[in-house]
């Protein structure tokens, strides 16, 4: 029996019709279909128990603690701790890139060693082998610039330091430098902080304290309890400063002054206190009256600042009659103030008998040491870094033969950058840790990438602005991904292999030592009661000090209500005669939002999204200016300009923004990178280079903040 | 699929308080990492980001120093008779389950993107590119929200997810899923608010906090004369930002 | 004149013959080649008798548990596991070599097991376990609890699902006969 074509016809036929009857057709279909959803590039979904583990931010400095939720065991994603004092469940931008940060492709994987201009890995014993042979030909001519100084890591390299005999330890500049060094020459004791929380009536100048300055997201959940959703506020808030930015965007009054000019501005203020008969027992009274009388009078203030005279007096009027005013003195972009302008400030909280009171300033005691020899916070970060990489660039001080560069860009993060660059190039064996492959590690000689907070131990010790003292337990939640060790374990391996010995063995053993001399002073645990609360004069609660350990474990925060008493606290009048407020045509005013990052971070990944395109955009920086100020310099919305200063230039973008006080540029901080990834690389312009670094008359410490710019 | 006004038992409902917003942008991110949005390398080109939840800045028109200016974050509104949901042809996007969320299904989308032009509040975004993250940041990928690929819209859905873990932990607990306690169910947006200003919940539950606050005389919502009935409510004691929630006329009282 | 040409298969009865055989070919391999060739077959990692641990007693719940939080943490981990199994038992028997080969490969060296699972859902499906605490394990999953082996675990080739996983339709038909909601985001995410 052959086949014809008929018979043949007649079997396909068949197998047709019987294939429809069967699932042939129907079943490709439905799963061709369902074989589109699951393509193999498009990452699936984590299986597992979603559970949660709790550290602290180390990368944001307002010191959140953090909730982490991890699934599978594996960190996915970071809250704010909701137990915790600083954060209430509030985190920043940055504390929230912690998890995924860690794989970041900027991170540095192994250690490495520059060797012809380029990068080589190297093992750690290599590493450590090569340091050490360094730091022993260097004797004591080691120095160290620190992005953190005030926890236990960065105590151990400063008894690092003490040990080999140099006092060269440096702290990036931030607020607390200023305030630190502003406060001594007041004759004070002690670290300065404020107690938002219980005051009534709050003059902010220029901080940015629901951004960027101090205990940010503590300061932002005490806006958030005194402005109660849909309940009158119980307090308020006036900010001043050169540009209505976050912080002066929530408060009910903004008053627009120069950055150069807060400190006038507050001995303005001074002026309308002392004449309702505002005073003080400080030993140079007379001699701040004086002064204050003489040189700060309603016009020779309104003068020089534009602020009108009754507003002024206004300011002064509120102050006087709330019954919790405080003033927090600062800079706009968290950097460049000088102490002359903190000691301005702080004058008002001095004439209204703030200091240590519920609601004014604090002078808060210093936590215990655990490594001999170290310094205390205070004394570095009172240190002028600017001032000392200037001279070194300039030949006037000698070059360190080792610089150790710690949780810190200095590189990048610093004004004059060509300056810095050249001190820092003078410098002929650095040692990185930076966990980021940022501006300043890619300058170095060694990189010893610093674990990131999820994969160490280390704490938050009592951050900037805080009111109250505090101490946070950063503890390992995933083993470190990559060959990356914890600096201060690193270095105090290396100590004692030098014969150096530090005193502990590792982090975690000095932290536990922190923990139990902590648990015998006057402390408790923040949990059911709030620091706050006692401040205002609620009882401590009683906690058990054998379990503190336990409890940082948990995530919670020790925290201790105390003030340093003063004895012998002045105006610093001397000091404040010898200011003299900057005059230029047209100043800068750094934004520099959470979201951009710190210099030790880059750009985070994920935040790239929450920049606004008047910051940036199609890779140019955008930079803020008032119509009136946009036409004196012939620009309009979207034209180009170049601004200059300090020897460089940047090119920017301008944007009409009234929120900018007439001859001030608002220019966004944090971009231009030129290391770390394309996340952050090829992205506007770093303005800080255009700030000039000057000298502050009175005080001889460095500052940039509202210094002058011009417009090519 | 209808066009018709939908009521449902539960009503959850976002209250933010424009007043208290600093514009810092913790919401946005905190958003992106909970449902899975990957990182951008250039994300300043807004038409092709994808931002559930966008904070706008607004600015009351006047020259310095009468200047002002204010932040409103923009999260889906979850309209009672949504714009985006009749035009929808092949019902990816729905609004039919009770809390009245508005629903929106990847798999099922055909990216033709009628949806984003019909949503007068610009919540809907199309994915213009597969979701990359950078080697081993996939990692931090959450089993909150499923991934999409291209070509799909997607949008603000409250953290729905949150919503079914609370049910869940509710009956395990052995308390009523359909009536939680105010604060059970919450967006990641409102969880990391630092400055505290928005609060979730029932609105039609007296009980919890947004009921109250949906109904002060400081409360309003974007561009109300349309009927589109957001549940997203907005408080601010500001009448140029209140202004701004609708087209008023230069006489009109907002 | 022309001899006409016969038909050899036998006129229009061939060919009817013929399209039955291509039918029931396409029948025979609809429905019994192709399942066979679009399912790979796998065994499971551990051969688990869920009889052995049912038969001591053990409910679905002693090991299948829920968290706290209302999570159904599905399987147990190898930690789990161990409680009961830490060491070898140096048997000679086939489960007692299976319990063995547990502990060397998965329990001492802390690894989890790569168990097959019959039922995952896709990505985007949210399945709450707790609200269906009020069924049976067995009116969803197979009765495992009466098996000393586990069965084999069949793999969609195309999709890469199990075979087992319960496709949208079935949940739908079981909410709409509860009278339980169908909407998109009772089940998805």
């Amino acid at each position: 029996m052959g086949l014809d074509r008929r018979a043949f016809i007649g079997l396909v036929a068949g197998g047709a019709v019987g294939t429809l009857f069967t699932p042939i057709p129907w079943k490709l279909a439905d799963d061709a279909a369902i074989w589109t959803q699951n393509w193999p590039w498009i990452p699936r979904v984590p299986r597992g128990e979603v559970t949660f583990a709790t550290t602290a931010s180390k990368l944001c400095p307002s010191g959140t603690g953090l909730k982490v939720a991890l699934a599978g065991g594996k960190p996915i994603m970071a809250y704010g701790n909701p137990e915790h004092p600083l954060s209430q469940g509030g985190v920043s931008p940055i504390g929230a890139s912690e998890v995924y940060m860690l794989y970041s492709p900027s991170r540095v994987r192994t250690p490495m060693r520059k060797t012809g201009g380029k990068f080589e890995p190297i093992t750690w014993e290599q590493a450590q082998t090569e340091l050490m042979a360094k730091c022993k030909a260097a004797g004591n001519k080691v120095a160290c610039i620190s992005g953190d100084v005030g926890g236990t890591a960065g105590e151990a390299l400063s008894a690092f330091l003490a040990k080999v005999g140099s006092a060269a330890m440096y702290a990036m500049p931030g607020e607390a430098g200023p305030a630190a060094a502003g406060f001594k020459l007041m004759g004070g004791q002690g670290r300065v902080g404020f107690d938002i929380d219980n005051a009534d009536c709050v003059l902010i100048l220029g901080a940015d304290i629901f951004e960027g300055s101090g205990v940010s997201v503590r300061n932002r959940k005490a806006f958030c309890a005194s402005h109660p959703l849909g309940k009158e506020q119980s307090a308020k808030f006036a900010y001043a400063g050169p540009v209505r930015n976050h912080t002066g965007a929530v408060c009910d009054a903004w008053i627009p002054v120069a950055s150069a000019h807060l400190g006038a501005f507050a001995l303005g203020i001074a002026w309308h206190l002392l004449k309702a008969g505002a005073t003080s027992d400080a030993a140079d009274m007379a001699d701040f009256k004086k002064l204050v009388e003489s040189g700060y009078s309603p016009d020779k203030v309104s003068k020089l600042t534009g602020v009108d005279p009754e507003v002024l007096a206004g300011i002064a009027k509120n102050l006087a009659a709330a019954k919790a005013p405080l003033v927090i003195p600062g800079s706009e972009m968290g950097q460049g103030m000088g102490p002359g302008s903190f000691i301005a400030g702080m004058s008002l909280n001095l004439l209204m008998g703030r200091l240590n009171k519920p609601g004014g300033a604090v002078a808060l005691p210093e936590l215990p040491a655990v490594f001999p020899g170290a310094e205390t916070p205070s004394e570095i970060l009172a240190r002028d870094i600017v001032g000392y990489l200037k001279n070194v660039g300039e030949d006037k001080t000698a070059a360190p033969e080792v610089l150790f560069v710690y949780a810190a860009n200095p590189a990048y993060g610093l004004p004059e950058a060509a300056a810095m660059a050249k001190a820092l190039e003078k410098v002929p064996f650095k040692v990185s840790f930076a966990s980021f492959m940022d501006e300043t590690a890619a300058m170095c000689d060694l990189i010893l990438p610093n674990s990131l907070t999820l994969e160490r131990y280390d704490d938050v010790a009592t951050p900037y602005g805080s009111a109250f003292c505090s101490l946070t337990l950063v503890k390992p939640l995933i083993a470190p991904i990559f060959d990356t060790k914890t600096t201060a374990d690193f270095i105090l391996d290396t100590a004692k292999k030098m014969n150096l010995a530090l005193g502990h063995d590792s982090l975690e053993k000095a932290l536990k030592e922190k923990a139990a001399v902590l648990a015998k002073s006057d402390g408790f645990v923040a949990k059911d009661v709030m620091p706050w609360q006692v401040m205002a004069g609620k009882d401590k609660p009683a906690y058990d000090p054998a379990g503190l350990w336990k409890d940082l474990q948990a995530g919670l925060a020790w925290v201790k209500v105390g003030q340093v008493a003063q004895t012998g606290l002045s105006f610093a009048a001397k000091v404040l005669a010898a200011l003299k407020p900057a005059q230029a045509e047209l100043s800068l005013a750094g934004m520099a939002p959470q979201r951009a990052g710190t210099p030790a971070t880059g750009l985070p990944a994920q935040c790239l999204t929450a920049i606004p395109d008047t910051d940036l955009k199609d890779g140019a920086s955008i930079v803020r200016l008032n119509a009136a100020t946009a036409k004196k310099y012939g620009l309009s919305q979207g034209s180009s300009l170049t601004l200059s200063g300090a020897g460089g230039a940047c090119p920017a973008k301008a944007h009409i923004s009234e929120n900018v006080m007439t001859g001030v540029v608002a220019v966004p901080m944090g971009f231009g990178h030129t290391a770390f990834d394309a996340f952050s690389k090829g992205k506007g312009d770093n303005f800080l280079k255009i700030m000039t670094a000057s000298v502050e008359d009175g005080t001889g410490v460095t500052v940039w903040a509202g210094s002058e710019v011009k417009i090519a | 699929m209808s066009a018709a006004h939908q009521e449902f038992a539960t009503k959850w409902g976002l209250v933010i308080d424009i007043d208290k917003c600093t514009g810092c942008g913790a919401c946005m991110v905190a958003c992106q990492t909970e449902n899975n949005i990957a990182p951008e390398k250039d994300a300043s080109n807004k038409l092709r980001t994808l931002t559930w939840m966008n904070v706008y800045e607004l600015k009351n028109g006047k020259e310095f120093p009468q200047a002002e200016v204010a932040f409103l974050p923009r999260p889906c509104m979850q309209c009672g008779n949504p714009s985006c949901v009749p035009v929808c042809p092949v019902v990816a996007t729905d609004k039919n389950e009770d809390g009245g969320i508005v629903s929106q299904i990847y798999p099922r989308c055909i990216g033709c993107r009628y949806c984003m032009a019909a949503c007068p509040y610009h919540s809907r975004y199309f994915g213009w590119f597969d979701p990359v993250w950078p080697e081993g940041m996939e990692k931090t990928i959450t089993p909150f929200t499923s991934t999409r690929p291209r070509g799909v819209v997607e949008k603000c859905h409250f953290c729905h997810h949150r919503w079914n873990q609370a049910k869940d932990a509710a009956r395990i607990a052995g308390t009523d899923p359909n009536n939680l306690p105010d604060g059970a169910y919450t967006p990641a947006c409102v969880e990391v608010c630092p400055t505290g200003a928005m609060a979730f919940g029932d609105l039609k539950n007296p009980k919890h906090k947004v009921y109250e606050l949906s109904r002060s005389k400081y409360a309003f919502r974007l561009l109300e004369r349309l009927n589109t009935d957001p549940q997203v409510y907005y408080m601010t004691k500001r009448d140029w930002v209140r202004r701004q929630g609708d087209n008023y006329l230069p006489n009109e009282k907002a | 004149m022309e001899e006409r040409q016969s038909n050899k298969a036998g006129g229009v009865g061939g060919v009817v013959l013929l399209f039955l055989v291509g039918f029931v070919g396409a029948l025979v391999v609809g429905w019994w080649v192709f399942p066979q060739v679009l399912f790979s077959q796998k065994t499971q990692p551990i051969r688990f008798s869920h009889k052995v641990h049912a038969e001591q007693g053990l409910d679905c719940e002693s090991c299948h548990t829920f968290a706290k939080t209302g999570q159904f943490l599905g399987l147990p981990s190898t930690a789990s596991c161990a409680e009961c199994h830490p060491d070898e038992t140096g048997g000679t028997t086939d489960d007692e070599k299976e319990i063995d080969k547990f502990v060397t490969q998965y329990a001492k060296p802390g690894i989890e097991v790569p168990w097959l699972v019959y039922q995952y859902q896709p990505d985007n499906v949210f399945f709450s376990h707790a609200a269906h605490t009020g069924f049976e394990c067995t009116t969803c999953h197979p009765d495992v609890a009466n098996m000393d082996s586990p069965p084999p675990y069949h793999e969609n080739r195309l999709s890469g699902y199990s075979k087992q996983t319960m496709k949208m339709w079935e949940c739908e038909r079981c909410h709409a006969s509860m009278g339980t909601s169908n909407a998109c985001y009772v089940c998805h995410k």
